[in-house]
């Protein structure tokens, strides 16, 4: 689902770092991702979004970070999507 | 004892003097060492910091997570490490027994403080029989020739085994381009060694004259100098004449002493009252 999602632009990186914010990643990120993700961005000189979900993809994320964190992100995105008012009327 | 706190004062001092910088810590505290080692608050701290900074290098680390962290939590063997590499490179750029070394690499110079306090007192005694009795001031010369090789053969010992074949005066001219601008700085040294008086280091400092003659003997400097130093009485003798003036006390003028005729510019006031009489 979170690969879908950032396929389709229902949410971009930068949203679901909103949820999975760096204390979540710090926490639960194995010290393995966490070098490389500090690594990349040094040989790039910038940490994005873009670039933390390419070295931490959403596979790895499904694997190490809490579901409710990134169902919280996705349920976000389909809120701002105006899908989530359907049923509720 | 606190080895913690002595990495702390020793890293903090060298990343303040600039013998470290950042990347050369990153470059032993590497992203698996603060991975393995690093607490997770202190990730997140750092996650934080680089996603909002604009630029993510070794400074948003080092600065980051603070070098007081980084001692703490990191493996002391690695810490030392790290220091010992830093001493090395600070201090390789000081040793005097790689002539060839040290110029090819100019940023070991600047960043060494023990090549910048030792390099001018190996290099202030000039080059034996370099220039043997043309120069001027030879006979300053003529007594540190002798400390020069001293001091080259205690600290070039290659150096002092070649100096039969002669091979000492090769390697000493290659120290030459550095030396005069370092007597021209007015040393301490070089100040005691122009003579008495303490105007003569500015002589070199203009533009190099000729010699006033040929190369003259151990006799003939004597009849050779007056006309050298008739430049040098000139100048001194000027600023005498200024010096005395200043120190005399002012001489008290009466109306005797003064021819008012002459003097129409002072004539105003009561000087000039009194003229009208």
């Amino acid at each position: 689902m979170l690969e879908s999602g950032l396929e389709h632009k229902i949410f971009a990186p930068s949203d679901v770092l909103a949820h999975a914010t760096p204390d979540v990643l710090a926490n639960h990120l194995p010290p393995e991702l966490l070098s490389k993700v500090l690594a990349s961005s040094l040989a790039a000189g910038a940490m994005t979004p873009e670039r933390v979900l390419e070295t931490v993809t959403p596979m790895e994320m499904s694997k190490h970070v809490p579901h409710e964190v990134l169902w919280a992100c996705i349920a976000a995105a389909a809120a701002r999507a105006g899908v989530t008012t359907a049923g509720k009327s | 004892m606190s080895i913690t706190l002595f990495f702390v004062d020793a890293f903090t001092s060298a990343l303040e003097r600039g013998i470290a910088t950042p990347d050369a810590l990153i470059r032993h505290i590497t992203p698996d060492v603060l991975a393995a080692h690093l607490p997770r608050t202190l990730w997140a701290r750092l996650l934080t910091a680089c996603l909002g900074a604009a630029r993510v290098d070794a400074s948003t680390i080092v600065d980051t997570v603070g070098v007081r962290n980084l001692c703490e939590h990191l493996p002391k063997p690695l810490l030392w490490g790290c220091l010992a590499d830093l001493a090395a490179t600070a201090l390789g750029g000081a040793r005097p027994s790689t002539p060839a070394a040290s110029p090819a690499s100019p940023t070991k110079a600047t960043t060494s403080f023990a090549a910048a306090a030792s390099a001018p007192e190996t290099l202030l005694p000039p080059p034996p029989m370099a220039k043997p009795a043309g120069t001027a001031p030879g006979a300053a010369h003529a007594e540190s020739t002798g400390t020069h090789s001293v001091i080259t053969s205690a600290t070039n010992p290659s150096a002092a085994g070649a100096a039969d074949s002669g091979s000492i005066f090769d390697a000493a001219r290659t120290r030459t381009p550095t030396r005069p601008p370092a007597r021209g700085l007015g040393t301490s040294r070089s100040l005691s060694a122009a003579g008495a008086s303490s105007r003569r280091p500015q002589v070199p400092a203009t533009p190099p004259t000729p010699p006033p003659g040929p190369t003259p003997a151990a006799g003939v400097p004597a009849p050779a100098r007056p006309p050298a130093r008739r430049d040098d009485l000139d100048f001194e003798v000027e600023t005498d004449i200024h010096t005395d003036w200043k120190d005399k006390e002012p001489i008290p003028v009466t109306d005797e002493m003064v021819d008012w005729p002459s003097a129409e510019e002072t004539a105003n006031g009561d000087a000039l009252d009194r003229l009208k009489r």
